[in-house]
């Protein structure tokens, strides 16, 4: 192939869009639209607030130690606020670990006076909420995974009481609102089994998305072609070694896509749990605005805030498809 | 009945009969006896029942009527499938090799998931087998990076990894562009050369007439004629067959 360069752009018949044209077009239309929600959020009587946001999602606390009685301070070498009482030298107070010391060596302090000040970053309501909206989707996701592809094998198994089995759970939890199964696993079962909200919140979720990644993973086996099952087992290799080496292994590579929209699907679902009053995502975004009456700022900035951990898992498994992607 | 011990033939099917879970006859009342060390070709028309026969003699089609006996294995009695499919290896028309596996593991799977090979013995048994089939520089290749006719003949590598008694082939070559039809061809040959028992459905005509014993032809579910190939394709029996071969030949 030598001294022969591929041509940019590919030489063909077919007319192509004009790219620079289109990505323009583009351009223009998010343009147009972006402005039009300007002009419409400004026509509106509603005073936009995205400054008080910020604090929601992460703010700065200062954590002020202060004097429990009446005393005198004294400094140690080590850096360690003693303040004593008074009137009886056994009463005392002791501060260690601090950032900046308000009060000097020998001071006078009354009781409330503050002695240490110590700053640090913390999760607001929103963070909060999110992780707990990570944590759910993930114990749920877990379980899911499992229990989907176990239900998923025994919807292919040649054996009618797990395949039966299989589609009555299928069906089910396909037939029935998520929001439902929800309030029937915290109320019902959640009294029966004594479960707490976020055991019933992950239950109800991993519950739900197993019977649709039980149906994705029997469209993947089946996808397989008929003769890889037989060329396995005319080999003399059982039922069982054939789908662990030839047919999982194929099917796991075609389930990939699919999975990765149930997943997704999944973080989505996740916020229906906040009507049995777990503090996700959702649920926090309803509390910040009953503080701060900025509905509008606080859903837009859930919805990021959603997109960001969807974004991230269409990410990750975009790389795990091109990973797997070589042969068949 | 056929019984099951003391005979001279490594196949005997008797009076078999399939019925397709659709209500297609495909197979009536065939029997046939094939010993060992025989090459049996199997020829008919598209959809007389070539393939069902094949597979019901490793059970990959199950039997409605009648009685099959391989390797001193009764197919209609309770047991152990696998045992019986250890000694029948099959390839197929369209190969089925496994494309997630590089050469050298189709190969390998099977001697060491059934008959508990260590990795090593099964890699110098697969080595040997590949140079047999003179593919050797491709052990590491995957499936889908090889051409049909090479693709073929590592699916009768895989099949011999087992040590079968008896090859099964289902129109081996008729997937395969005219040009590589002869290196696949050439394979089969020198198996009948050593004495392999084979059961052949083929179009190829010049193939059967050269390495079969004998030659079958089917037509609409029935075995029509069974003669050593001069008699079959210079005098036979049945007008059948006689309207058949003026076909294609
Ligand atoms: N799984 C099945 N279910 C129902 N009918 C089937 C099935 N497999 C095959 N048949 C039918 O049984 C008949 C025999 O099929 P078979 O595949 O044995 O023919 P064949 O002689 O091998 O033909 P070809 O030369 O085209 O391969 C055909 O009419 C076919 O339509
Ligand atoms: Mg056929």
């Amino acid at each position: 192939m030598a001294g022969f360069k591929p041509v940019n752009p590919p030489k063909q018949m077919e007319r192509q869009p004009n790219k620079v044209l289109w990505n323009l077009v583009f351009g223009l239309i998010l343009f147009v639209v972006g402005l039009g929600l300007y002009k419409s959020s400004q026509s509106i009587d509603y005073s936009w607030r995205w400054e008080r946001l910020p604090e929601y999602i992460l703010y700065k606390s200062d954590n002020v130690v202060r004097a429990q009685f009446d005393g005198t301070v004294s400094i140690t070498a080590d850096n360690t606020v003693i303040l004593t009482d008074d009137f009886d030298a056994n009463n005392i107070q002791q501060v260690t670990e601090f950032q900046s010391s308000l009060v000097y060596d020998g001071d006078l302090v009354f009781e409330g006076d503050p002695l240490t000040s110590t700053v640090a970053w913390k999760a607001g309501p929103l963070l909060d909420g999110l992780v707990m909206t990570l944590k759910l989707s993930m114990v749920a996701l877990v379980f899911a995974l499992l229990l989907g592809s176990l239900t998923g094998l025994a919807r292919v198994s040649p054996n009618p009481a797990l395949k039966n089995l299989a589609i009555v759970y299928i069906e089910l939890v396909r037939g029935t609102p998520l929001l439902v199964q929800i309030f029937i696993i915290y109320f019902f079962i959640g009294t029966v089994l004594n479960l707490d909200r976020f055991t019933a919140g992950a239950t109800a979720l991993a519950v739900f998305t197993g019977a649709y990644i039980a149906e994705i993973i029997r469209a993947g086996i089946e996808s397989i072609n008929k003769g890889q099952m037989e060329a396995a087992r005319s080999l003399g290799m059982d039922y069982n070694a054939s789908m662990r080496y030839i047919i999982l292994p194929q099917a796991f590579k075609r389930v990939l896509p699919p999975l990765a929209g149930q997943f997704i699907n999944l973080i989505k679902d996740s916020s229906l749990v906040s009507v049995i009053a777990i503090t996700d995502l959702t649920k926090a975004g309803r509390e910040v605005i009953s503080v701060t009456f900025s509905p509008f700022e606080v859903w837009f900035t859930v919805a990021l805030m959603y997109l960001v951990l969807t974004g991230l898992l269409s990410f990750l498994v975009t790389r795990l498809e091109k990973k797997y992607a070589l042969h068949g | 009945m056929p019984s099951t011990a003391d005979t001279e033939y490594i196949i005997q099917a008797e009076n078999v009969d399939k019925i397709y879970p659709n209500g297609h006859h495909a197979l009536k009342s065939v029997s046939q006896n094939i010993r060992e060390g025989e090459v049996v070709a199997v020829i008919g028309p598209s959809g007389s029942g070539k393939s069902t026969f094949l597979r019901t003699l490793n059970q990959l089609e199950t039997i409605n009527g009648g009685e099959i006996v391989v390797d001193g294995i009764s197919l209609t009695t309770p047991g152990d499938v696998n045992k019986l499919r250890e000694e029948v290896g099959m390839v197929f028309q369209s190969f089925n090799l496994f494309p997630h596996m590089t050469v050298l593991d189709n190969i390998c799977l099977a001697p060491m998931k059934v008959r508990g090979l260590s990795r090593s013995d099964a890699e110098s048994r697969s080595q040997q087998l590949l140079q047999r089939v003179g593919l050797s520089d491709k052990a590491g290749s995957f499936p889908g990076q090889l051409s049909g006719g090479q693709q073929q003949r590592v699916a009768i590598a895989r099949a011999l990894a087992m040590q079968p008694r008896i090859m099964l082939f289902d129109e081996p070559t008729s997937a395969l562009d005219p040009e590589m039809v002869g290196e696949v061809l050439d394979v089969i040959k020198s198996l009948a050369s050593e004495g392999m028992t084979m059961v052949i459905v083929t179009h190829e005509m010049g193939f059967a007439r050269e390495v079969a014993d004998r030659v079958l032809f089917m037509e609409a579910g029935e075995l029509v004629e069974d003669d050593p190939p001069e008699v079959f394709f210079n005098n036979p029996e049945s007008p059948r067959l006689q309207a058949f071969l003026n076909q294609v030949l």
